[in-house]
């Protein structure tokens, strides 16, 4: 309460200071500019005093055009010497060039279309325009071997997660039809006719690899210029509504587990798999080794008890390997950087 | 008594999942609420029927055609975010000071006169950078979970036969969260394809930490005139800049020590948001009797240009191992537009010599906003409709009350202001259990001299968020936990200004 009279004083001292003229264009009716006077200049008049006494020179008379000495013109000769610079196209401004001057008018001043993919075979592998006439295609060096046949880039597994030992030709020409589907046509620019026709174009992914954020049957696209980039839409599997049970979760309709489609399934059948109930728990077991764990209670046997089956039925006790330095991912398709660090 | 002065409102906002993002997004780009200079804020953003106003380029760019003359004014904040979240019985605490600015504001004039023998009474432009949104948020909270973990929900994707037929699928194909587990040994299975998770049936201790930051930032440039003095037109662009990154750690932990050899693990998931796009202002002042204002203002449709990149990082600590083990998913990418829905705002005001007063009502349909993903294959597009039909299912109309008062004694100002607004989930979708509309209440002080001008605003804005880490389909392991996350984010915003 203290505080909100010393607040009051305050404010009322404020108050006492609107001697300031307050400019609030919310309230002030707008006021008319003071219209700029142009000031006009007057010129001061003068008086004009006649000279008390004026001072008369004589001044020699000398006449020019009959003066016997030549004086040379140096923009005559400047002229002269740059005549014979221009002259000598040898020696221009491009000394250190290879190019001379004619050279250069034909490279620069009639460019064909150039480019090449880098590591072809054929470093010179341009479209020239010009002489387009010399074959259907406008490659002045057309054959089977002048583009990607030759540039086809090996794909790790690291570098490529969805498939195995896919090697990914990045362009692959057709040799019947610049029209072919999925072939660099500079006319229809850069195109791949399907994600899953892969030999017709560029797929940057296997077509039987799903890239699944929580999306049944989504497929994320690679991107084949930046390491381990997945272009793929966060898929939220969670609805924001607590009352909805799941009802808003695109994948609420999880089959059940009933492993009649499981893998390596031997034709038994086993409907116990999700409900598991570990047993085990009553009292705290000492931690014990996972990773070399022998796995000797490993039976398979498929008789509804495991007793504890995250321990025991893991057949593939072994550690994952490590591909953050090696970049050979192997055996992990999925972009998944496995490592370690010090505790 | 100074509390119940100043300390108002409860917004209750929205509810966010583990995971839970696009239509969440659409929710959380959709409902901005400008800011601004200190004094819009206090009057409780309804400076675009007043006008005078450098913020109302965002909302009523007629606004500026009030200025007599070239102003300019800065408006930084100080934001305290103070949350307090309750997860398994455990309420914990934290908090977040993050200083921004609201406003940066030009406005030139041309010329003003109160001549009536023209029709068009001068050229107002403005250019403002407008704060949108703070997004800015911090939370902990912690529990001993004895029903269920991530792993469970990992392990319900595991069990999916639709999607995981081998060894090989369940290593791969959820690169962002459940197949990282699989290959760092947390979920595994046996030869029949039977999945395992390491925390089945046990007891483990649940350590969350959710980290915001960015905010909504709308650089708007505008112009302005005054028809026979009688009525006040404008338009404006507005360039919205999305700014968003989001981090939510959990690190589940083996307190009991029940779990063979596993100690702990954590799941980092990482989201950067980055968009900007563009919309369009038309506003309608008029002032049919003095001192009466009327306003209409109408936002077109905007479509924001949005990057996403996000990733999930794992990491496992086995008591037989000297090291940690760790997991990184790929770097996930998505480019897409974001339409944002139209606003319409109608209002008026009466000024007095002794102060003004001021309502806003404003509608806004978040049914409209939409995703236009830039993938085009078919399973992009059929997620595209998914979230879109879910936008669509969830959200609706979403009105906004405002009111505002302003005395006058100068120099002096006190305002105050209140900021209604309804809840933009459909009914039938609303989440159980928390109130979804919200109240704001503000408050201020300002000073007007000849050329100089501050302004001081106080606005405390409340809200709930109900949080869902993750969704389990086994019957037998929900329900799972939700977290109750209370947040009290008071903001003082100052403006400081200079007429010429």
């Amino acid at each position: 309460m203290k505080k909100i009279i010393v607040l009051a004083v305050l404010l009322a001292g404020i108050s006492q200071i609107n001697f300031v003229k307050a400019v609030d264009d919310v309230y002030d009716v707008p006021v008319q500019r003071k219209a700029k006077i142009k000031q006009t200049y007057t010129q001061p008049t003068q008086s004009y005093t006649t000279p008390l006494e004026q001072t008369e020179r004589t001044v020699s008379y000398v006449d020019e055009g009959s003066s016997t000495t030549r004086v040379s013109s140096s923009s005559f000769n400047d002229n002269q010497n740059n005549f014979q610079t221009d002259n000598n196209f040898n020696n221009d401004d491009f000394s250190g060039s290879s190019f001379g001057y004619t050279d250069r008018i034909i490279r620069f001043h009639n460019p064909s279309v150039q480019f090449n993919n880098g590591m072809n075979n054929w470093n010179n592998n341009f479209y020239d325009p010009w002489n387009s006439f010399n074959n259907n295609f406008g490659w002045n060096n057309w054959n089977n071997y002048s583009f990607t046949p030759s540039w086809t880039y090996g794909y790790n597994n690291f570098y490529n997660p969805f498939c195995n030992n896919m090697q990914i030709m990045i362009i692959q020409p057709g040799f019947n039809s610049w029209y072919n589907t999925g072939f660099n046509n500079p006319w229809n620019n850069f195109s791949w006719n399907s994600w899953n026709n892969f030999g017709n174009g560029f797929s940057p992914y296997c077509s039987n690899a799903i890239f699944n954020n929580g999306f049944s049957n989504f497929s994320g696209a690679y991107d084949n210029n930046r390491k381990n980039v997945v272009y793929t839409p966060r898929t939220g599997t969670y609805g924001n509504s607590n009352n909805s049970n799941g009802n808003n979760n695109y994948n609420k309709n999880y089959p059940s587990n009933t492993n009649s489609s499981g893998w390596n399934a031997t034709g038994n059948t086993n409907s116990n798999s999700s409900n598991n109930v570990n047993s085990n728990t009553t009292t705290a077991p000492a931690k014990t080794n996972k990773w070399h764990n022998s796995n000797n209670n490993n039976s398979n046997s498929n008789n509804g008890n495991w007793s504890n089956p995250y321990k025991n039925n893991n057949n593939s006790n072994t550690m994952p390997s490590n591909n953050n330095n090696s970049n050979s991912n192997s055996g992990n398709n999925s972009g998944i950087r496995i490592g370690t660090r010090p505790k | 008594m100074r509390k119940q002065v100043f300390i108002f409102g409860l917004m209750v906002n929205l509810v966010s999942a583990l995971y839970a993002q696009t239509d969440i997004d659409a929710l959380r780009y959709s409902t901005p609420s400008l800011q601004g200079t200190a004094r819009n804020i206090a009057l409780g953003n309804t400076m675009g029927t007043i006008g005078a106003e450098v913020s109302s380029l965002s909302t009523n760019p007629a606004g500026i055609a009030k200025f007599s003359s070239t102003e300019f004014s800065l408006s930084p904040a100080i934001s305290i975010n103070r949350s307090s979240s309750s997860y398994l019985d455990n309420t914990t605490k934290d908090g977040k000071v993050k200083f921004q600015v609201t406003n940066l504001g030009v406005i030139i004039v041309s010329r003003y006169s109160n001549s009536t023998s023209k029709k068009w009474n001068g050229l107002k432009f403005g250019f403002a950078l407008n704060r949108l949104a703070n997004f800015n948020d911090e939370y902990f909270f912690n529990g001993l979970n004895t029903k269920n973990s991530l792993l469970t929900s990992y392990g319900d994707q595991l069990k999916d036969r639709d999607i995981i037929q081998s060894k090989e699928d369940a290593e791969t194909k959820y690169p962002f969260g459940a197949s990282i587990a699989y290959q760092l040994g947390l979920t595994t299975s046996d030869s029949l394809g039977n999945i395992y998770t390491a925390t089945d049936s046990s007891s483990i201790q649940q350590d969350f930490t959710i980290t915001k930051s960015g905010g909504i930032n709308e650089l708007a440039i505008g112009v302005a005139s005054i028809y026979k003095e009688k009525i006040m037109f404008g338009v404006s662009i507005g360039v919205p800049i999305v700014n968003y990154t989001e981090r939510i750690l959990l690190k589940e932990s083996d307190s009991q020590n029940t779990i063979d050899d596993l100690n702990n693990f954590s799941n980092l998931n990482y989201l950067k948001t980055r968009g900007v796009g563009f919309n369009l202002k038309i506003g309608i002042i008029a002032m049919p009797v003095k001192n009466l204002h009327l306003s209409l203002a109408i936002q077109t449709p905007g479509v924001l240009f949005m990057k996403d990149a996000f990733l999930t990082s794992m990491e496992v600590d086995y008591a037989s191992l000297s090291e940690i083990l760790t997991g990184d998913s790929p770097d996930g990418a998505s480019k897409y537009k974001y339409i944002q829905p139209w606003k319409i705002t109608t209002g008026a005001g009466y000024i007095h010599k002794y102060g003004l007063v001021s309502v806003e009502y404003e509608l806004s349909d978040v049914a409209n906003s939409k995703f236009r993903l830039n993938l085009k294959d078919a399973a992009a597009k059929n997620y595209e409709n998914f979230v879109n039909n879910n936008i669509k299912s969830k959200y609706g109309l979403f009105h906004t009350i405002k009111a505002g008062v302003e005395f006058k004694y100068d120099p002096i100002r006190i305002r105050g202001g209140v900021q209604y607004r309804t809840s933009p989930f459909k009914s039938a979708a609303a989440p159980n259990g928390i109130n979804t509309s919200s109240i704001i209440f503000s408050a201020g002080f300002g000073y007007r001299g000849k050329n100089f001008f501050a302004d001081i605003a106080y606005v405390q804005t409340n809200f709930k968020e109900l949080y869902i880490p993750y969704q389990l389909n086994s019957e037998a392991a929900k329900p799972v936990p939700i977290a109750t996350l209370s947040t009290k984010k008071p903001t003082i915003v100052f403006t400081v200004g200079y007429k010429l």
